[in-house]
């Protein structure tokens, strides 16, 4: 809701608004799972008029292994975002996800 | 012994004392109309006993609201009375997650102008656009389209609409498999063949044929927000799929890792 909120303001179309909150979904079940977790998840935007950014890390107390990518995962996220990383580790995850505004070409 | 009061008359009496016993006679004369339609309703995801509750309450408004004086026959007045109420649960129900009212109107106005916009504009349109053309603000916008993937809306593969002949399905016209057999879209195979078609279009369209949403949309015939909703769910139900296949025997959601991944296109 806060990226796709974010992507509004930046002049994302409503196409690429769903593409969003459907990349930041899948990206986010590929990190966390859908398990509670004990530990902290910070989740840092950054936008520009060109592009968005979601990017994630988590750390955890506990043990469970989150899912990590896929074939679905993968393939779902090369549809809707420009870039994807996802590291699963057992104590600790990283993720980062780019959408790219189509009309205005931009690099992080 | 004297002979058991009409209806009318027990209408009169509850209007002149409202004792709570002469209500219930009136409920227990009427119980078989109130079973009746919500039998009408049946078949239709809800039980039949949530449905023989909503008509029970439909009745019970129709005898509060009744006024014997109109000449219109308290069984009439009845039916309208409690077939409205059995619709209005059956409407609130079509939601997964009960979202409030002004969310659901909202999204439901949304539908139509996505529609409407895509086409004025000859693109998908902006979210600020799209909230200028209901008059809510983004925020509402995004709400709304948020609450909307909580929207259980009727199968296309079921048959929505006797009036348009066919299933929905019918009217998206033929499928075709234009994926070709790339090794991370065959193992993804395996699971689109369990869903139902029309989200099994989609999901080609999008993920493998990389159509927009609103391309899909205007293709098959149906909403932008249809597709958004068959589109999240099927990947939902995808991701139970594999879920189930990595880890059968156990209740999911652990998993053994799924490695790491870096990937861009």
């Amino acid at each position: 809701m806060t990226a796709a909120g974010l992507a509004v303001r930046f002049g994302f179309v409503y196409d690429e608004v769903e593409d969003i909150r459907l990349g930041v979904d899948e990206i986010c079940f590929a990190a966390f799972g859908d398990q509670q977790r004990d530990g902290t998840v910070e989740i840092t935007f950054r936008v520009a008029p060109q592009l968005i950014v979601v990017e994630g890390t988590g750390s955890f107390s506990d043990s469970v292994v989150a899912p990590g990518l896929n074939d679905l995962s993968r393939l779902v996220l090369a549809a809707v975002a420009d870039e994807h990383d996802v590291k699963v580790a057992v104590h600790h995850v990283e993720f980062r996800l780019v959408k790219r505004h189509p009309d205005r070409a931009a690099s992080v | 012994m004297s002979e058991s009061p009409t209806t009318g008359e027990l209408f009169v009496l509850y209007a002149d004392t409202g004792e709570t016993a002469v209500r219930d006679k009136l409920v227990e004369a009427h119980l078989g109309l109130a079973a009746y339609l919500a039998r009408r309703f049946a078949n239709r995801g809800q039980p039949l006993d949530d449905l023989m509750q909503v008509a029970s309450v439909g009745l019970l408004k129709a005898i509060e609201r009744f006024d014997v004086t109109r000449g219109v026959a308290f069984s009439t007045f009845a039916t309208t009375t409690i077939v409205g109420e059995l619709k209005r649960h059956l409407r609130d129900r079509g939601w997964a997650v009960r979202a409030p009212r002004r969310m659901q109107e909202l999204y439901a106005s949304l539908g139509a102008s996505v529609d409407i916009l895509s086409q004025r504009l000859g693109r998908s349109p902006s979210v600020g656009e799209l909230a200028q053309e209901v008059g809510a603000s983004e925020e509402e916008v995004l709400e709304a389209l948020e609450a909307g993937q909580a929207y259980r809306f009727a199968s296309l593969d079921a048959n929505p609409d006797a009036e348009q002949g066919g299933s929905g399905y019918d009217r998206l016209g033929t499928s075709e498999r234009g994926y070709d057999t790339v090794e991370a879209r065959m193992a993804v195979d395996a699971f689109l063949a369990k869903l139902p078609e029309v989200s099994r279009k989609i999901v080609v369209k999008r993920f493998f044929e990389g159509m927009t949403q609103s391309e899909i949309a205007t293709e098959l015939g149906i909403s932008q927000m249809q597709v958004s909703r068959l589109l999240s769910r099927s990947v939902a139900t995808m991701r139970a799929f594999v879920r189930s296949e990595r880890n059968p025997d156990g209740p999911g959601g652990t998993g053994r890792p799924g490695g790491t991944g870096i990937g861009a296109s």
